[in-house]
């Protein structure tokens, strides 16, 4: 069951909602699977799987299941790789696709900065470097929770677990995120 | 600074720098986000459409009616070609002539059968 809290400036149609909501659903697949063509694909068969099935749902409800949706898609993406590397386990694990990319490449040029912001941007680079390196869920609850700002009781939904597991997740996610900073820059937040 | 807030700064770092890194995608990124979108948009169109139709197809009543009463036609078509016919009488027989012998006779058995009857009434 979701809860959903109704804000102002949701939109009130889906050609709106999936524009305000494509930039950041990619980034969260692209964190997920590494691989841009196939981030595109399950942005794709998430916002179809959406409009075709819950378009007549309130429009507070549609960010939830858009989520849980792709979380979904990418849970199975996942799945679907293992069985993949077990079948055809003589194969490289390189994928062909030549344009793949790393998610964090995607990043502003820090040389563009002046010496005030340098600073600010190297810290915080080191802090989507240490995204990378949480695990699949602590990474997925603190997209969820701290950048799309969903509850507790969403984020739960979403990711298929408790309600404690979402603030465990979350807990850990941040306490790595601080160290990480911490140890990089030898600064205490 | 209190662990809160201290903590909140660390994730409003992240959480901008997220955002920057979106601000700062590539051109071509942002036009496969974008056709993403709307091939998703174009296929559920597509679907919406051919299942509308389907269950249109399905479940109107002039349809219905109309598939029941060609169904009910054909039943009735069928049944009637398949009773069985009455043999046809040979021509050669219609054209046979009987023999007067076998006339003659056949008025006296009448004869007799109707002379029993008075009879019987009589008694």
């Amino acid at each position: 069951m979701l809860i959903v809290e109704h804000h102002s400036d949701e939109p009130q149609d889906m050609d709106s909602f999936l524009l305000q909501i494509e930039q950041k659903a990619y980034r969260m697949a692209l964190m997920s699977v590494n691989q841009h063509a196939d981030a595109i694909d399950l942005l794709q068969d998430s916002m179809l799987k959406l409009v075709v099935n819950y378009a007549h749902k309130p429009p507070q409800e549609w960010k939830p299941l858009f989520y849980r949706i792709l979380q979904n898609r990418i849970r199975d993406w996942h799945r679907h790789q293992k069985v993949k590397q077990l079948l055809f386990f003589w194969k490289a694990n390189n994928h062909p696709d030549d344009t793949a990319e790393e998610w964090s490449s995607y990043v502003g040029d820090a040389r563009e900065l002046p010496d005030n912001r340098l600073d600010a941007s190297q810290q915080q680079d080191t802090a989507l470097k240490g995204l990378a390196e949480l695990s699949e869920k602590q990474r997925q609850c603190f997209l969820l929770r701290s950048w799309e700002g969903m509850s507790v009781a969403d984020t739960a939904d979403i990711m298929g677990c408790s309600q404690g597991s979402v603030k465990t997740h979350y807990s850990r996610a941040v306490h790595k995120l601080r160290s990480v900073l911490e140890d990089a820059h030898d600064i205490t937040i | 600074m209190t662990l809160q807030s201290k903590s909140g700064t660390g994730e409003q770092q992240i959480n901008s720098r997220l955002d920057q890194a979106n601000a700062a995608l590539p051109q071509s990124v942002k036009q496969d986000i974008a056709a993403a979108r709307l091939n998703a948009q174009a296929e559920a169109l597509a679907l919406t459409k051919k299942r509308s139709i389907v269950r249109n197809w399905h479940f109107t009543l002039p349809a219905t009616f109309t598939s029941v009463g060609v169904a009910l036609a054909v039943v009735v078509l069928v049944s009637y070609r398949q009773t069985p016919l009455i043999p046809v009488l040979p021509a050669e027989l219609l054209t046979l002539d009987v023999p007067l012998v076998d006339l003659a006779l056949l008025e006296d058995l009448e004869f007799a059968d109707w002379l029993a009857e008075q009879q019987e009434v009589l008694l």
